[in-house]
């Protein structure tokens, strides 16, 4: 981990139906400060705004008020194509639900980012084949998702998110689908591509078991940091 | 149970955007079975309607040909003490004359001048005006009292340029009992018909009067009269009079009236009205019901669409629902009621949107066909709603549910995680269980109608509609029991290969190899339909069967452009995922462009080939002309001398004898399909030297165009001088032999039988029947060939024959008799194609009819019309052309109707994708990119719809062009326009949900469950 911020928030709020008797203060003025590097658990009780910070954070929804800087850059200035042009390079995605397109295998739902780059089709298979090899579904890389277990459903998910080489990792409930044994296994993954590549690890979770995995816990209750945690806690 | 019904009602109510969308689909789905039917029914109804309103109520005309039928009273009375039952009597003196203008100078034949009782009954129409007021009894008993006021017709009256007390003459030919003599009378116009009762139509273009008064002028007995006419039914519309009770009185008649012997012609008049006009709209209708099975099959996959893409969304529901305990026949129940709901609501809509549809097409109709679009109003019949209701809920329901039963039975755990459980595998004994049964009634089929016995050792060959799809049916039974055996053995992807093909492989060889043999344009066409939708279906489920391979070879292709790598892999792959809704997509887009394309290309070939050979075909004689009286009997002029003399351009004239006679065949023994068993005909007397100057021909016209098997040594595909020269054989074979053996030629006359050759399609060379003159006995006669020029096909609808001077004999009386039809054949040096033919042709009217001509000076002039052939083609054509802009306008439907249903399956489609496409723009697809991967999607689907319609429309295009011996022209401008639509509507259908896809925020739709 090195002291560089990588990601920090400013009085981040987010209000869903704004205006509207089903209006709901989702984030209120959150202040965040992420070090390059640093593995970070969001925990908090079911609706307390984890997911929708992790969103925001991964600039796939929009903050109501409040700013968001990821290497100095503050997201909320881009564009929408920029945006995600900056998410391609510089963000990976893990979901609860694998999110795996069904229709694709294991190789062509890992590769997806990277055929939206310049890179040719044969390079980019090559680097995904490698990628799922290592993280041990060599023999698996043409399957369907449907023809995978869950693990290996969120490796899949896991390698596509690495693919890019992304500063930042994102997870939201990437173990919430699976059990104990397996949990463990993806978390280790986590720590282990964080000691070699060094990139930043955001994980949202329930689970005490999954926060132990991370450098530090940061606690939402009601849309609001209630606890920031210290390195190694 | 109850939560099921509260769940329904709930998922109802939140998918009711969704549902809005699925009612829509369903309804345009039915729509255009609806908007088809009506259509169809309303042309075929007002077509006949229009038919049958000119002869108002009548069923049945006792005619004595012109003669005069004597001691009229005494047949009535024989018909009242029968067990003959009609509603109402008349009897009538009619002649047919020519009318001519005194003032203008203008000259029109084939007039029917009519004598009527002043007391008829109104049943057979009542007179009315040009204000539509009724004219009484009275007022015509005033009209008539003078003998030489007439009313006449209002079409007549603007030919003739005719105001009220304006002198006009008309011509009579009275018969001194061995000739016609034709003797002119001065009329006076005293008011005119309006197009209402006696007006309408046919009376528009009479002259009417008292039947006193046309006794006294032409000198007929008290008790004489020309024809009796009786309705059946005093109104048909109420009390409708099926065509078989009229044609059952008719023979009673008969035999009452000793027919036979009197002479008396009787008819069961409307009867075969309605059978003609039958036979004049089974080819419109026909044209009709091609496209309109292709519409109605685009309407079903538009329906099965939209109802697999209602359920699939909600699999992953399903299994929530299978998890909390939900037993499968509650799911189902579940499906069944939404899909009930749906279908109901979507098919009533859909008989309303069809009738909209049909509200606009049956609207063309009247400007195309009838020429009178006002008042002219769908007609729906409660049998084409509740088979287009029930056609559209079975469709929907079942689209619905099957799918539901499918998803029902699926583990839990699969649907719920999306994990492929290892599955027992079938056995596949159904597989081949169903391929054998195939492969028996296949064989059952071939063995049970010998059709390849026949084809092969019969010189008959297959000549039947029947024989054809047996032979289809048998083949296609044979062919997928086969594919559905290899599937067994090999893969489901050979069999899915082998009914696609074997579908696509029997329609290609049927139009190419067997439907030349089809004599019958009818039988043709009826094959021709079938083969369209087998040929269609064909190519739709072979493409979908190898979609997979197809869009692997696009996506390769599209790697290589510039587009994003990961937008073709995703759009590509996706349409692989979903084989069944985008064969189904893709199915629409074929077929939709099959008709528009086919619809072209048959237009085009169509007009290209017949005027292409209308010089070739009209032998030399580019004008033509006829006359109501035969010019030998004149004095004054000698045709021949004097149009030589008209116009330096005249190059060749050559006078032809014409009359009629009557054919009489037996409809229990014979093939002939006549509209009766004695039915008129134009008999042409044709000499040696009528075409022929020595060995030369002066006319070279064309025999036998359509008969490739009369020779055995004959090639259909040989060059026109081949053609020319096969012609002149068969000429010298009708002209010089009579008698001949079947050795040579397909057709037996061992017999001797005269020989004559046929204008019609009615009579083809076999055929044989009794041709009646006057006071002869009948003769049995011989098809030996067809002859296609206009200078003798055209005669108002009735059939025609070139006879050689053997028969003269046998039908001089008739010559002396009904000399109303003699022609000329004019040839000129002028050319073909230009407009100076026409002035010859008015030249030559005028000569005749104008006031200054010789014969009219004379009082004895003679009603002539000259005719340029290729005016008269051109006239022809543009009403087919016009007919097939009609058709372009109802397939037009089909493609707003299927575009609309792109749209919304395309919005749909985009719908149930929110959580992928949240998934794509979270790894980083852009928006312009979603907008991109949605577009590619259909427009491959397009892309591949558009190659099959277009192979699909030359294969259907290249079968008429080979039946008709025509070449075959593919209109590259409209081909590219439709290409054009095609692909702007699937722009249009994709970019609509792509740019609303694009606007999806990611972090909401990756939650979205469906």
């Amino acid at each position: 981990m090195e002291d560089e911020i990588i990601l920090k928030t400013e009085n981040l709020h987010k209000i869903y139906a704004e205006g509207t008797s089903m209006e709901v203060h989702a984030l209120r003025g959150v202040n965040i400060e992420i070090k390059k590097g640093e593995m970070v658990a969001f925990m908090g009780p079911s609706g307390c705004g984890k997911t929708t910070l992790l969103n925001l954070l991964g600039g796939i929804d929009k903050p109501t008020k409040g700013r968001i800087f990821i290497n100095g850059q503050d997201i909320k200035e881009l564009l929408d194509t920029e945006m995600t042009e900056f998410r391609l390079h510089n963000i990976g995605y893990i979901f609860q639900l694998f999110n795996l397109f069904e229709f694709l295998s294991a190789l062509e739902n890992t590769v997806l980012p990277l055929l939206l780059t310049d890179t040719t089709r044969l390079e980019a298979e090559e680097e995904a084949k490698m990628l799922l090899r290592q993280m041990g579904l060599g023999d698996k890389i043409y399957h369907l998702p449907n023809e995978l277990s869950g693990g290996e459903q969120q490796r899949v998910a896991v390698s596509r998110a690495l693919l890019m080489n992304p500063s930042i990792i994102l997870g939201d409930e990437p173990t919430g689908d699976l059990d104990q044994e397996t949990s463990s296994d993806i978390m280790n993954l986590f720590v282990s591509i964080n000691e070699n590549y060094k990139q930043t690890f955001l994980v949202v979770t329930h689970s005490e078991h999954i926060a132990q995995f991370c450098h530090r816990t940061i606690r939402i209750i009601d849309g609001e940091i209630v606890e920031s945690g210290k390195e190694g806690s | 149970m109850s939560y099921i019904n509260t769940l329904l009602q709930k998922t109802f109510k939140r998918r009711i955007g969704k549902n809005v969308g699925t009612l829509v689909a369903i309804a345009l789905g039915v729509s255009l079975m609806v908007g088809v039917q009506i259509t169809i029914t309303s042309f075929s109804t007002t077509a006949i309607d229009f038919f049958v309103e000119a002869i108002g109520e009548n069923d049945i005309i006792i005619s004595g040909l012109g003669f005069p039928i004597t001691d009229y009273e005494s047949i009535i009375e024989q018909i009242d003490n029968s067990t003959i039952d009609y509603a109402a009597i008349n009897v009538r003196v009619t002649q047919d004359v020519a009318a001519y203008n005194l003032e203008s100078g203008i000259l029109e034949k084939g007039v029917s001048f009519t004598g009527i009782e002043l007391n008829e009954d109104p049943v057979f129409g009542k007179f009315y005006d040009e204000d539509g007021t009724e004219i009484n009894r009275l007022q015509l008993m005033n009209i008539f009292e003078n003998e030489s006021h007439v009313l006449v017709g209002y079409s007549l009256k603007d030919e003739l340029n005719i105001t009220v007390g304006s002198d006009i003459k008309i011509r009579i030919g009275e018969f001194d009992g061995f000739k016609f003599n034709y003797i002119t009378h001065d009329l006076k116009v005293a008011g005119f018909v309006g197009n209402e009762g006696k007006g309408k139509d046919y009376g528009g273009w009479a002259i009417w009067t008292s039947i006193g008064n046309i006794r006294s002028l032409i000198g007929f007995a008290q008790n004489e009269c020309t024809e009796i006419n009786i309705a059946l039914s005093s109104n048909h519309k109420e009390n409708p009079i099926e065509n078989e009770y009229a044609m059952q009185i008719e023979d009673e008649l008969k035999i009452l009236l000793d027919a036979e012997n009197t002479g008396l012609l009787i008819i069961a008049f409307r009867a075969l009205l309605l059978d003609v006009a039958d036979e004049v709209i089974s080819g419109v209708l026909i044209a009709f019901n091609l496209f309109g099975a292709l519409i109605i099959f685009s309407g079903i996959l538009l329906l099965v669409n939209i109802q697999l893409i209602q359920v699939e969304d909600r699999i992953q529901q399903l299994g929530i629902l299978r998890a909390i305990g939900s037993r499968r026949r509650e799911i189902v129940r579940l499906f069944l009621v939404e899909s009930i709901i749906l279908g109901v609501i979507g098919s009533f809509l859909g008989v309303g949107g069809g009738y909209v549809m049909s509200i606009f097409l049956v609207n063309r109709i009247g400007k195309t066909f009838f020429d009178n679009s006002i008042g002219l109003q769908p007609i729906v019949t409660g049998g084409a709603v509740i088979y287009s209701i029930i056609l559209g809920l079975i469709l929907s329901v079942g689209a619905g549910i099957l799918p539901a039963i499918r998803a029902a039975r699926v583990d839990v755990i699969e649907v719920i995680r999306g994990i492929k459980k290892a599955t027992r595998k079938r056995s596949g004994n159904f597989t081949m269980g169903l391929g054998l049964a195939f492969v028996m009634s296949g064989i059952a089929i071939f063995a049970a109608q010998m059709v390849v016995y026949d084809s092969l050792f019969t010189p008959s060959g297959w000549d039947s509609a029947v024989e054809q799809w047996m032979f289809m049916g048998g083949s296609v039974g044979l062919l997928i029991g086969v594919s559905l055996l290899l599937g067994y053995i090999i893969s489901k992807k050979v069999m899915g290969n082998g009914i696609g093909l074997s579908f696509i492989g029997t329609a290609v060889l049927m139009l190419i190899f067997s439907l030349p043999q089809l004599k019958d344009a009818v039988e043709n066409s009826k094959i021709l339909a079938t083969l369209a939708v087998v040929l269609a279906l064909g190519s739709i489920i072979w493409v979908g069967v190898n979609l997979k391979t197809v869009t692997n070879f696009i996506r390769g292709v599209m790697y290589k452009t510039k587009l994003k790598k990961g937008v073709s892999l995703i759009s590509s792959k996706y349409m692989t995922s979903k084989t069944m809704r985008s064969t189904l997509t893709f199915g629409i887009f074929a077929l939709v462009l099959t008709m528009n394309i086919f619809a072209a290309i048959y237009q085009s070939t169509y007009s290209y080939n017949t005027l292409e050979s209308v010089e070739f075909l009209s032998g030399g004689a580019s004008i033509f002309l006829e006359l109501d009286t035969p010019i030998s009997n004149e004095t004054l002029v000698d045709v021949e001398q004097d149009l030589y003399a008209l116009d330096e351009s005249i190059t060749n004239v050559k006078g032809i004898n014409s009359t009629i006679a009557f054919i009489q065949v037996d409809p229990e023994a014979s093939d002939i399909h006549i509209p009766a068993e004695i039915f008129p005909t134009y008999v042409h007397m044709i000499y040696d030297d009528t075409f022929k100057d020595g060995d030369e021909y002066v006319y070279d016209f064309m025999f036998d165009l359509s008969i490739p098997f009369f020779f055995d040594d004959y090639k259909p595909a040989a060059p026109e001088e081949y053609q020319s020269q096969y012609s002149h054989n068969i000429w010298d074979f009708f002209y010089n032999r009579t008698k001949f053996s079947s050795d040579g030629t397909s057709i037996d006359n061992e017999n001797g039988l005269l020989t004559v050759i046929s204008t019609s399609p009615m009579l083809s060379p076999g055929n044989r029947f009794n041709l009646t003159g006057l006071f002869t006995n009948p003769t049995e006669v011989i098809v030996i060939a067809t002859v296609r020029q206009y200078p003798f096909s055209q005669a108002r609808g009735l059939p025609a024959l070139l006879v050689t001077p053997d028969f003269l004999g046998k039908l001089s009386y008739n010559f002396a008799l009904f000399p109303k039809h003699t022609r000329f054949l004019i040839s000129t040096s002028e050319d073909f194609r230009e407009g100076k033919n026409t002035e010859i042709a008015t030249k030559i009217e005028e000569f005749f009819n104008s006031n200054t001509s010789v014969l009219v000076q004379n009082e004895d002039f003679v009603a002539a019309s000259a005719y340029n052939v290729w005016d008269v083609m051109l006239e022809l054509v543009d009403f087919q052309v016009r007919t097939f802009d009609f058709l372009q306008y109802f397939v037009g439907f089909g493609l707003i109707v299927g575009a609309l249903g792109m749209i919304i399956i395309a919005v749909r489609n985009v719908s149930e994708r929110r959580r992928e496409i949240g998934m794509m723009r979270a790894i980083g697809y852009k928006k312009r990119q979603i907008i991109g991967s949605i577009m590619i999607e259909l427009l491959i689907l397009a892309f591949l719809g558009l190659i099959i319609g277009f192979l699909n429309s030359v294969v259907l295009g290249l079968s008429f062009a080979i039946v008709y011996d025509w070449i075959l022209i593919i209109p590259a401008t409209r081909v590219l326009l439709y290409t054009g639509i095609m692909i702007g509507i699937a722009i249009v259908a994709s970019i609509l949900p792509g740019i609303r896809a694009s606007q999806i925020t990611p972090a909401e739709a990756i939650r979205y469950v469906g």
